[in-house]
């Protein structure tokens, strides 16, 4: 009844997959065998070492600043680029190209973006925050160019007939419409550049990340255990205010 | 005051005309009801009076100005002056209702004093005046989501009003609302039109309404004005024909 013929060479090909990329990945479930080690490496992340504690939340407020900026201006420079993005505002000719521009710069990593600023910008947060931004700008750009041409016509329409100039029209016709969604996507976009910044500090990029990696690399494992637990409680916390303030808005 | 030669209007990729050489003449004063089916052609007609759409074939002359031929800006002063209301408000959500009705200056300013929202007292004052006429003081700071049918179209009707209008077009505007709530609306566009000496032309399904509020009555059948008179000598035969199955 439920299941034709098509449902059942879907099987066939997704177990194949399965397979092909256990494979490929070397999956191989009997390497947990020697858990009692893992087991032993985890104690001595404790007791943790918190005589560093000052200079490791000056280092997470760093991450967050670096996250922070990344996004938010990226926001502010998306949001413009998004109405010459989308196919009913965009000037004639402007749609393919930035369409396509802002899927090349998608696409290429910020780890990348991250690795070819910090050699020609220097170690440091400064070039995180500029890979984190650029990045954000083509992840912004699509989803809230998107948000303009799934807006009810309705009110731009309205806008036309009052006499409004072309942009008063889209601007009032579509942003008061569109803008709770585009605060969602900005907070997802920043959550998502707190631990790309994370990721950032491994290769340099300063904050809590570079220390995290600094301190596994001389084996200083019981600072470690703090880093990782004042990341977890920074996470926390940055979801609960930006789910509390998306709640206000909306 | 406006005139409509031959217009006929054919949408992309589609091979019937929406509207078809239409030939109408509407003066100042008139309080028009247009009637027809959905897809009759309705709303592509009353889109055309104000240049949201424009006539494939055939001239509009509106105040003796070409529409086809009009420049941006000249398009723009038309409007200005042309009030329109919609079946679904179209009101800008998360606006209240004052900034709402503020909105139907942006024809008159520029883009740079309607995005700043830097209005002068005497706009102010006007705003509140609209929105008195339409009996919505005390909702001056509602945000519109928060209102119910009839007083959004309410909204609509005091943003046409900011406008100053000549001329008012009404899309369907009570189809979404309960029939006393659509007579409210029509008593209050009536007694607007009065005092203003407007030519209004509107949309509607309902026979008895246009019976009740309009001096003259259009009725559109696939794209066509198959009936052009007064309320009283659309009978039983007209209505047939509008509305039948045939």
């Amino acid at each position: 009844m439920w299941f034709k013929k098509k449902h059942i060479a879907l099987a066939v090909i997704l177990t194949a997959f399965v397979f092909l990329s256990m494979r490929m990945t070397e999956f191989d479930l009997s390497k947990f065998r020697d858990f009692g080690n893992m087991i032993e490496f985890l104690g001595q992340w404790f007791p943790m070492d918190t005589t560093k504690l000052p200079l490791m939340l000056e280092d997470a407020g760093e991450t967050l600043a670096m996250a922070f900026l990344g996004s938010f201006l990226a926001l502010f420079i998306a949001l413009p680029v998004s109405f010459l993005a989308a196919k009913n505002t965009a000037p004639k000719g402007f749609f393919y190209l930035l369409r396509t521009s802002l899927s090349f710069i998608r696409s290429v990593p910020e780890i990348v973006i991250g690795l070819i600023l910090l050699t020609m910008l220097g170690l440091g947060p400064f070039p995180a925050v500029i890979a984190i931004m650029i990045h954000n700008i083509g992840v912004l750009g699509k989803l809230i160019s998107e948000l303009i041409e799934a807006a009810d016509p309705g009110p731009q329409e309205a806008m036309r007939a009052v006499g409004a100039g072309r942009w008063t029209a889209h601007l009032f016709g579509i942003l008061p419409q569109i803008w709770p969604n585009v605060l969602s996507h900005f907070f997802y976009r920043f959550e998502v550049a707190i631990r790309t910044s994370l990721v950032l500090g491994f290769i340099g990029g300063g904050g809590i990340g570079q220390r995290l990696f600094n301190d596994f690399k001389t084996f200083q494992y019981s600072a470690v255990a703090l880093d990782v637990l004042i990341i977890m409680v920074m996470v926390i916390i940055i979801d609960f205010l930006t789910s509390y303030i998306r709640n206000r808005v909306i | 005051m406006i005139e409509c030669k031959n217009v006929s209007v054919t949408y992309p990729g589609s091979h019937t005309k929406a509207i078809q050489a239409v030939n109408l003449t509407f003066t100042k004063g008139e309080f028009i009801c247009v009637l027809g089916k959905s897809g009759a052609g309705k709303s592509t007609f009353i889109r055309c009076l104000n240049g949201l759409q424009m006539p494939t074939e055939g001239d509009i002359r509106l105040q003796g100005r070409k529409l086809n031929s009009l420049k941006e800006a000249e398009l723009r002063e038309i409007r200005r002056h042309t009030g329109m209301i919609f079946q679904h408000f179209n009101l800008i959500p998360r606006l209240t209702v004052i900034q709402n009705v503020l909105t139907g200056l942006f024809g008159s300013r520029s883009s740079f004093k309607s995005v700043t929202g830097l209005f002068t007292n005497e706009e102010k004052e006007a705003a509140n005046a609209a929105i008195s006429n339409v009996g919505l003081t005390g909702f001056e700071n509602r945000r519109v989501e928060q209102l119910s049918g009839g007083q959004k179209q309410r909204v609509g009707i005091a943003r046409a009003l900011l406008q100053q209008p000549v001329v008012l077009l009404g899309d369907e505007p009570v189809a979404s609302l309960d029939p006393g709530t659509a007579n409210q609306i029509f008593t209050l566009l009536r007694n607007m039109h009065d005092d203003l000496g407007l030519l209004t032309i509107i949309n509607v399904h309902d026979l008895q309404l246009a019976k009740k509020y309009a001096d003259r009555v259009i009725a559109l059948r696939e794209g066509e004005v198959i009936f052009d008179g007064l309320p009283e000598e659309f009978g039983d035969n007209e209505y047939m024909k509008t509305y039948g199955d045939e």
